[in-house]
Parts: C-alpha cells; structure tokens; sequence
C-alpha cells in the first residue's frame, strides 16, 4: 500500500518521503541519545511491568547499549553540539557521522555519498578527528 | 542506525465504563498499547511513546454506541531503516546462502553474492572465511558487520531488507 504512492525513498539522496523530510515534526536521534530515551522509559517504569516491555524496545535497547560509543549523557551532548557547528549538513548526515565514525573524510564520503561536493575534506577531517576524541 | 523522534496523531477509543475521574489515564494507557511495540511500513518500529500532547482533546461521543473518540498528538522514538543507508548490526543466523544481520528490531538479509568478495562458505566450520592469506576475518553468528541496505519491502505491519557487505568500507568491524 504505501510503495508507489509514496515519493521515492533513496538514503543516499537525502530522500526520505514527506514525514521523515518535515523537520517540524520529525528529528534524528545519535545512538547515544537514544540510549538516554530509553534509559529513562525502563526507569519510570514500576519493577513489576518492566518485563512487560515490547520486543521492538529491549531489542534497541540491546542494540544502543552495544554500539553507543558514547557512554554518557554528558558526551552526548558534546557530540550533538559539534555537529551542529554544521549547519550545511542536512540532519541525517550529521546523525551518520556521529553513529558511524568514520575514519577518514573519504571513507565518510564513500558510505554517506550525499557528502560528496558539500564539504571539503579537510574541514571534514577535523570534524571526524574532533568526534572520535570524543569515544570513550 | 538512524532512530527518529516523530511527531504522529492516533485516535483512541474508550469505552464509556471508564468516564471516571482518571479517565486521562486511561486514554494515554491506551494509546501506548495500541502503538507501542508495532510495526509499519510507514514510520517503521515504534520503540516508545516519550510524549504525550497536553491538555488532552476533547473526545467526541460515537452515535450509537457511547463510546469516545480521542484524537491525540504524540511524540514517539521510531527506528526507520532507508534504502541506501549504511547501518551496523550482528550477524544473528547464517547458512551457506547468506547471512541474517540484525539491527535492533529489523533483521537484514545478505545473500552469499553480496559478502566481502574475498570471502567463501566454509563447510567444515559452516562459517564465511576470508580465502586472503593471513587475514582472520570470518562471518559468523555474533560477528560486527557495517551493510548498506539495497533493497526493502514495506507493508502496512511489516519491514523486510536485503543488504550488502560488498563495498570499500563495509564487511567485518574491525
């Protein structure tokens, strides 16, 4: 039902569909603030419904604690305040540097392609070198 | 793995037995078990509901039946894989056709054409092995992988993706 009728989907393009585009109601999450989310649900939970929690929820959870690579709340926000120094990246972009770590600008630029022409590669480099200082 | 705080509208219908002073209460208790957990094609796996808008709308009575219906508004941290995203995961099953990776709740297919190409089906150690003297990098269950995702279906309760390990920069994390 919805392929088809949806525009066209494309990571690689910055093409993401009319909800994950609308930066009014839709904002990507580095893992490590995600972490922070769902640290937060299981704790507001009482003990006796924190096995009732959805499969979709402890399989993340399970998934951010392995590759957060930032383990505090306080780095998180470090991060976050970095990328945004970037204002010419689009959301998404700056959300896969900081999950993906990248060592090199060409190594960033060959699995985020839509970087290619938008920054160069030494401004990238430092942004890169910055964020990896940054793992604990 | 690209996870998303989206905004999302839901309406909840309650039945007239629980227009009581925590009716409030119930609404929301509602909300998060119709939407929690699911899946869609459209906004993908709804991890959890972190928001609720506030004051609550008025609900608006059903002819006939009594019930109520609430439209309400809604901040929720989705987990929304693309096509053509890059994303991590761990090898979770594989048979000498390919690989299944997962990442969090969506489970990736590679098939055996699309593995690092200097890598090979291993029958004695039922395993992918690098042929590349020296090199130790082997797919097996609980092995690291960096994919790029290269196709998906989606439907209205279900998310199914093909990926690859086929690239510079993709394969066994080092």
């Amino acid at each position: 039902m919805e392929l088809g009728s949806e525009q066209e989907e494309n990571a690689e393009r910055l093409q993401f569909g009319a909800l994950f585009s609308d930066a009014e109601r839709c904002q990507p999450l580095l893992i490590c603030e995600v972490a922070e989310v769902l640290r937060q649900k299981r704790a507001e939970l009482p003990a006796e419904l924190q096995s009732s929690l959805s499969p979709v929820f402890t399989k993340a959870e399970t998934y951010t604690e392995r590759f957060n690579q930032f383990r505090s709340a306080e780095v998180a926000k470090v991060v976050r305040a970095r990328l945004e120094r970037h204002p010419e990246l689009h959301p998404f972009e700056r959300t896969q540097l900081a999950n993906l770590l990248p060592e090199t600008a060409a190594e960033a630029k060959s699995i985020i392609p839509s970087l290619k022409g938008k920054i160069d590669d030494d401004v990238l480099a430092q942004l890169l070198h910055d964020l990896a200082a940054l793992v604990e | 793995m690209a996870f998303y705080l989206v905004e999302l509208t839901k309406s909840v219908t309650v039945h007239p037995r629980y227009f009581h002073a925590k009716l409030g209460d119930h609404v929301i208790g509602r909300l998060l078990a119709l939407t929690e957990g699911t899946t869609s094609g459209r906004y993908g796996y709804l991890i959890a509901v972190v928001q609720v808008e506030r004051p609550l709308p008025p609900g608006r009575i059903l002819p006939g039946t009594g019930h109520a219906v609430f439209p309400l508004r809604y901040k929720a941290l989705v987990y929304r894989p693309f096509l053509g995203e890059v994303l991590d995961g761990v090898i979770a099953s594989l048979t000498r056709h390919g690989v299944f990776v997962a990442v969090g709740p969506l489970s990736v297919f590679v098939s055996a054409r699309n593995v690092p190409s200097d890598m090979e089906f291993d029958e004695t150690e039922q395993c992918f092995t690098s042929v590349v003297q020296g090199s130790e990098d082997r797919l097996e269950v609980g092995t690291l992988v960096r994919l790029r995702i290269v196709g998906m279906r989606r439907d209205a309760t279900e998310i199914a993706a093909v990926g690859t390990l086929r690239a510079d920069y993709l394969g066994v994390l080092g």
